[in-house]
């Protein structure tokens, strides 16, 4: 593959070669910030770039400029880092790659994230355990949801619907970039309050011999129960 | 809090690799070998 490469690049190379292939003497760049670097901002300044004339021409030396490899100079003057590899390109195409699925990901478990937001505000978070003496059986009562944490749990659901939706307008090619900002912002905020949801609830209604944290807990922690199952063994 | 944790993982490797890339002047399918 090295051998393709470089053979396609001595190609390229022979193909711009000033007095051979390429009769472009001159190139005038007009407009706003559009040189030959290239560049997204570049792209938008709007600017055109016209071939003032076109004629076979000898080398000449003063035309240092090269519009299509500005800093060919450098490289030639091995003053650049050659990073041509092909573990290097399929490195930088596999980073691409992930760049590009990322956000398909996040849109695809934005939805999930507030499916599963929804039982845990309509279940309830906590239950007491109670033992029927007669024949032991065991009856589990849910508890009544916190206010609070009835509240925290409304506005976490809010906060992932505006990061979905944000989500949904970056998709729609809306300023891509700032509704990928905005929907950070709100699954950053559903985190802090989420998680502050839960440490409020741990601390004031914790886990005891009788009472035990049911589906509207787990559901949206999405936290293996058998992690804390320890404590009720050790309650017992 | 477990799908959040691996949206916002997915989010950040994108925002940052938008930051590289515009500090690179690249866009997807405009990365040079040379530079």
């Amino acid at each position: 593959m090295d051998q393709t490469h470089g053979q396609l690049d001595g190609d390229l190379e022979a193909q711009i070669a000033p007095d051979e292939d390429i009769g472009v003497s001159k190139v005038k760049l007009e407009g706003n910030g559009l040189n030959a670097n290239g560049g997204d901002g570049n792209l938008k300044g709007g600017g055109t770039i016209s071939f003032a004339t076109v004629k076979p021409t000898q080398n000449d030396p003063k035309q240092e400029h090269d519009w299509l490899h500005p800093h060919i100079h450098l490289w030639n003057a091995h003053k650049l880092p050659h990073r041509s590899s092909d573990a290097h390109a399929f490195a930088r195409a596999e980073a691409a790659s992930w760049a590009q699925m990322t956000p398909l990901i996040a849109a695809t478990l934005g939805p999930l994230a507030v499916l599963l937001g929804i039982p845990s505000l309509t279940q309830s978070l906590d239950g007491q355990i109670v033992v029927d003496p007669s024949d032991g059986s065991i009856t589990i009562v849910d508890l009544p949801y916190p206010p609070i944490n009835l509240a925290l749990s409304i506005v976490t659901t809010v906060l992932e619907a505006f990061g979905n939706l944000f989500l949904i307008m970056r998709f729609s090619n809306f300023h891509s970039k700032l509704m990928t900002w905005l929907s950070y912002g709100f699954w950053c905020a559903k985190s802090v309050v989420g998680i502050a949801n839960y440490i409020q609830f741990g601390i004031v209604h914790p886990e005891t011999d009788d009472v035990i944290y049911l589906q509207g807990f787990w559901v949206s922690t999405l936290w293996p129960r058998n992690l804390t199952r320890h404590r009720l063994v050790s309650a017992a | 809090m477990s799908v959040t944790c691996i949206i916002l993982v997915a989010l950040t490797y994108n925002l940052a690799f938008l930051h590289h890339q515009s500090a690179l002047g690249t866009t997807y399918g405009m990365m040079s070998d040379h530079y």
